[in-house]
């Protein structure tokens, strides 16, 4: 369990350095501001988790918090594109629509935060199920 | 017996009686209103991360409580 | 139809009284204001054998003290209105205080019905409640329910007919002790006696106890009684000689009143099972961790902002786009047989409806999310972890709905204030809520900083945002120190457990907010673009016609080009020209109009209205203006809702501030600016 978040805080940790720094840009980490606070915010909530693992209610409580914003954010982050798609499809006056669309969705998606909402779900689900088990 | 103090200044994770509330008619008002009486148990569990308002356990409900308000009520510790 | 009858539904804030009210009425009310003040009065009517129920929602509150607005609504409506039944909310987690006020009842003499709330939560936390024995210690009947499932509504309306006709009170049950009750006796024979009137109004016992308290409201009103200053004196008598045994009476009698519910609730609440700790108290752990706690709020409230905006912008087009297309197609059917009845419905009708309606969606989609985070109780956690900066600025926690809300549009903003409870709070609040940009100043911002400031143009919008949130905190500061003084009284808060969001009430209270808004904001904007469209096309010289709409040269001989022309000279220090101060003008009316006009003003389509702002616009100049649209009057809406929530005259204080703050802070930027040579 510690394992799981120990490895996801380290992932979520380093993308959190680079959200900011636009400079060393690594494909899938948009130079945002807010992406990168919710990064940096998930990625401490895990570490918080690893950090309390002597005290199994906290660490828990941790690990679902950090994984639930990871699910949400990724969650927001493909309804957006999904919204900003569909935007394009209203909006558009001329040019190529479908290739627009699909750099939308490309940026929109392809995204860390996106990506690493999966392990985020898979941590959600394991740490409600322990933590059901506990109350 | 430990002395009075004021639950502004009480500490995280004890336990408190209420001996006294004070202030303005208002605010007293209204913190008796909420429970917070003379005989109450109160426990302080945490400050906000930016330390100011107080939660505090009241008969079984947490309340938030800015330490403004906090200091009028006067309190000893418990066990 | 065997009649009306009048029920109040009473409650303290988070014991769910909102849900017992929809399922009594089925989600159907009528909201207004109660007479004279700010605080919304809720009505839902529903039937029950045969007879009509009007249910009055009072205001969510913990007692019956004079202290507070909410709590004299409540109470003189009791005793004016004289409803047929009382029906107080009790939760069954949080029996002590919220007996309190189920006490505070019974001593005015109603005629009430305790519904005991969320029993279902009070059973997951280890406890059950004796209802039969509670019923019989408070001699009224006690009907358990679990709201949010519907479960014993039915039992409820059954006991609401009962006791129509069996009507239940108590109002002696609390015995505050020898001196007290013969002094509360020796008031009442005074009364029956001398001043029978008064008994016509008031419960004798009841009114005997606020006397000795010294209870502000009830003295005010019995002075004018005759024979009342007989009764005063006597009761201020008779406090001080209790004040001499007991100590501050006001304070006994809350003391008493407690230690009678005490003893109840020991009578009537048994454990099962030991307290394990909650689902709240864990997820508390870490929303409100030292470290974590911030962070995760800031995260929480950037990825509501988030979601809002984005998702609701293809909504907001695609009903933009309608109603163009709208517009466009009753040009073309219209234009050669009656081209001013074609301007007026396109131009100004639609035009002016469309403005309203565009904005509904991402209102809709903000009053969603705001409603599941009060529901789940997040909200509350939100305002303890904030509460400290606003605190600073002597502004109150609750304030931050508000403000949040402002970022999408001001309308919802200052109907959301309504939450407030202190009204000096409450005016401050408002009147700093056309200070947050709001989401029409967006496209203002976008065009004018992509066009001048090219790739720092992120940076010169984000300078807004940070600057809507300090001015919007600094002159609430001011305003709270100099014009509304008085204690913030930061209010002692619950922080409810946290619940499932249930999407009846979710969707309920949004479509009831909506609706709100659309009422309000949609008859002003609609006026005022009808006004604007007359002014276009009608000038000194007389009618000029629609075509001034498409013509800038045109536009300048009417009514908005004198006023436009009038005005310009103020602004000249800022660099601003006469198609610029015309923008602003029309931005009275919707923040977004500034754009089009500008567009039609410097005779350029949209996609190339870039070019043309750089040809009117310096650097500074442009950001000069940025500032200016950010502090400016609000649009009409806000005006409007700012006008039916705390009156005419600080509508008008609104505007005018906001103009002269406005104004100084541009001047002061261009200032700055020219001193540091940025020209």
């Amino acid at each position: 369990m510690y394992l799981i978040a120990g490895i996801v805080a380290i992932v979520n940790w380093s993308s959190m350095l680079l959200g900011i720094e636009p400079i060393l840009s690594i494909g899938y980490i948009p130079p945002d501001a807010g992406f990168a606070l919710v990064m940096i915010t998930i990625g401490i909530t895990m570490i918080a988790a690893a950090y309390f693992r002597d005290n199994i209610a906290k660490c828990l409580a941790c690990a679902l918090v950090g994984s639930g914003l990871g699910i949400a954010s990724a969650f927001i982050q493909i309804a957006v594109t999904l919204a900003v798609g569909l935007d394009v499809i209203i909006t558009w006056e001329e040019g190529d629509v479908l290739g627009t669309i699909f750099d939308v969705l490309r940026e929109g998606i392809i995204r860390a935060d996106v990506v690493l909402g999966l392990p985020a779900l898979v941590l959600f689900m394991m740490s409600y199920r322990a933590l059901k088990r506990l109350l | 017996m430990t002395d009075p103090i004021k639950l502004s200044e009480a500490e995280v994770g004890k336990a408190y009686e209420v001996i006294k509330v004070e202030g303005p008619a208002l605010i007293r008002r209204r913190i008796m209103d909420m429970g917070i009486i003379p005989g109450a148990k109160i426990k302080v569990l945490r400050l906000a991360p930016l330390l100011d308002p107080i939660e505090i356990l009241v008969r079984g409900v947490p309340l938030s409580i800015r330490r403004a308000e906090a200091q009028y009520i006067i309190v000893r510790e418990t066990s | 139809m065997k009649g009306t009858i009048k029920l109040a539904l009473a409650g303290s804030p988070n014991v769910g009284k909102s849900t017992i009210f929809n399922a009594l009425t089925g989600g159907r009310a009528w909201v207004g204001n109660w007479p004279g003040v700010t605080v919304e009065k809720k009505v839902g009517v529903m039937k029950l054998n045969g007879y009509k129920v009007e249910v009055v929602d009072l205001p969510g509150i913990y007692s019956l003290t004079a202290y507070s607005i909410d709590e004299l609504i409540a109470r003189n409506f009791i005793i004016e209105e004289r409803p047929d039944v009382v029906v107080v909310i009790v939760s069954a987690i949080n029996l002590e205080r919220s007996l309190y006020l189920a006490v505070s009842l019974l001593e005015l003499g109603v005629n009430l019905i305790v519904a005991l709330n969320m029993v279902d939560l009070a059973e997951r936390e280890g406890y059950v409640v004796d209802v039969k024995k509670l019923e019989a210690l408070l001699r009224v009947p006690v009907v358990p329910t679990i709201a949010i499932k519907g479960i014993g509504i039915d039992k409820l309306k059954n006991i609401i007919i009962q006791s129509i006709s069996n009507p239940r009170r108590n109002p002696a049950i609390v015995d505050y002790g020898d001196p007290i009750e013969k002094a509360i006796s020796r008031l009442c024979s005074f009364m029956k006696t001398h001043t029978p009137e008064v008994v016509h109004t008031y419960h004798p016992r009841w009114l005997a106890i606020k006397l000795l308290e010294n209870d502000r409201d009830v003295v005010e009103k019995v002075k004018l009684l005759p024979k009342g200053d007989l009764l005063i004196n006597m009761a201020n008598e008779m406090r001080k000689e209790l004040e001499s045994v007991v100590g501050d009476l006001e304070v006994y009698m809350v003391n008493q009143r407690y230690a009678k519910i005490l003893e109840i609730v020991d009578k009537v609440v048994r454990r099962v099972r030991v307290k394990g700790i909650s689902v709240s108290e864990l997820l508390d752990t870490v929303l409100l961790d030292k470290f974590l706690g911030l962070p995760i709020t800031i995260t929480s409230i950037y990825l509501m902002l988030y979601f809002a905006y984005n998702v609701s912008l293809p909504l907001v087009d695609l009903v933009d786009a309608l109603f163009s297309s709208l517009a466009d197609y009753t040009r073309l059917i219209l234009q050669d047989k009656a081209p001013l009845l074609a301007s007026l419905l396109a131009d100004g009708i639609i035009t002016g409806v469309g403005t309203v309606l565009v904005f509904t969606p991402m209102i809709a989609i903000f009053y969603i999310l705001v409603a599941i985070l009060e529901d789940v109780g997040y909200m509350a956690r939100v305002v303890f972890v904030l509460d400290k900066v606003l605190h600073r600025f002597m502004l109150p926690g609750k304030a931050i709905v508000p403000l949040i809300l402002g970022f999408a549009c001001n309308v919802p903003a200052v109907l959301s204030a309504r939450t407030i409870e202190d009204e000096n709070d409450r005016k401050t609040v408002i009147m700093i809520c056309p200070l947050s940009t709001c989401s029409a100043r967006l496209p203002v911002y976008l065009i004018i900083a992509s066009a001048i400031f090219g790739t720092y143009a992120a940076l010169a919008i984000t300078s807004m945002y940070v600057l809507s949130i300090i001015f919007a905190l600094v002159i609430g500061f001011l305003f709270k120190s100099f014009i509304f003084k008085g204690p913030s009284i930061g209010f002692i808060m619950e922080l409810p457990p946290y619940l499932m969001p249930q999407s009846r009430t979710v969707l309920i209270k949004t479509w009831e907010r909506t609706k709100r808004f659309l009422t309000k904001a949609g008859t002003v904007i609609l006026a005022a673009a009808i006004l604007v469209w007359l002014l276009s096309i009608t000038g000194p010289k007389g009618l000029i016609g629609p075509e001034a709409l498409e013509d800038p040269a045109l536009l300048k001989a009417s009514w908005v080009g004198a006023i436009g022309r009038a005005l310009q000279p103020i602004f000249t220090p800022m660099g601003w020209d006469w198609g610029a101060t015309i923008a602003l003008f029309f931005g009275f009316m919707a923040k977004e109009v500034v754009v089009s006009t500008m567009a039609m003003v410097y005779g350029a389509e949209e996609t190339s209205l870039g070019r043309a702002i750089l040809a009117h616009f310096s650097p500074l100049s442009a950001y000069a203006y940025m500032i200016f649209v950010l502090l400016y009057v609000p649009c009409v809406a806000t005006m409007a809702v700012i006008r039916s929530e705390i009156g005419l005259k600080y509508a008008v204080l609104t505007i005018m501030y906001q103009m002269v703050l406005a104004y100084l802070a541009s001047l002061a930027v261009m200032f700055i600016g020219m001193i540091l040579g940025l020209g």
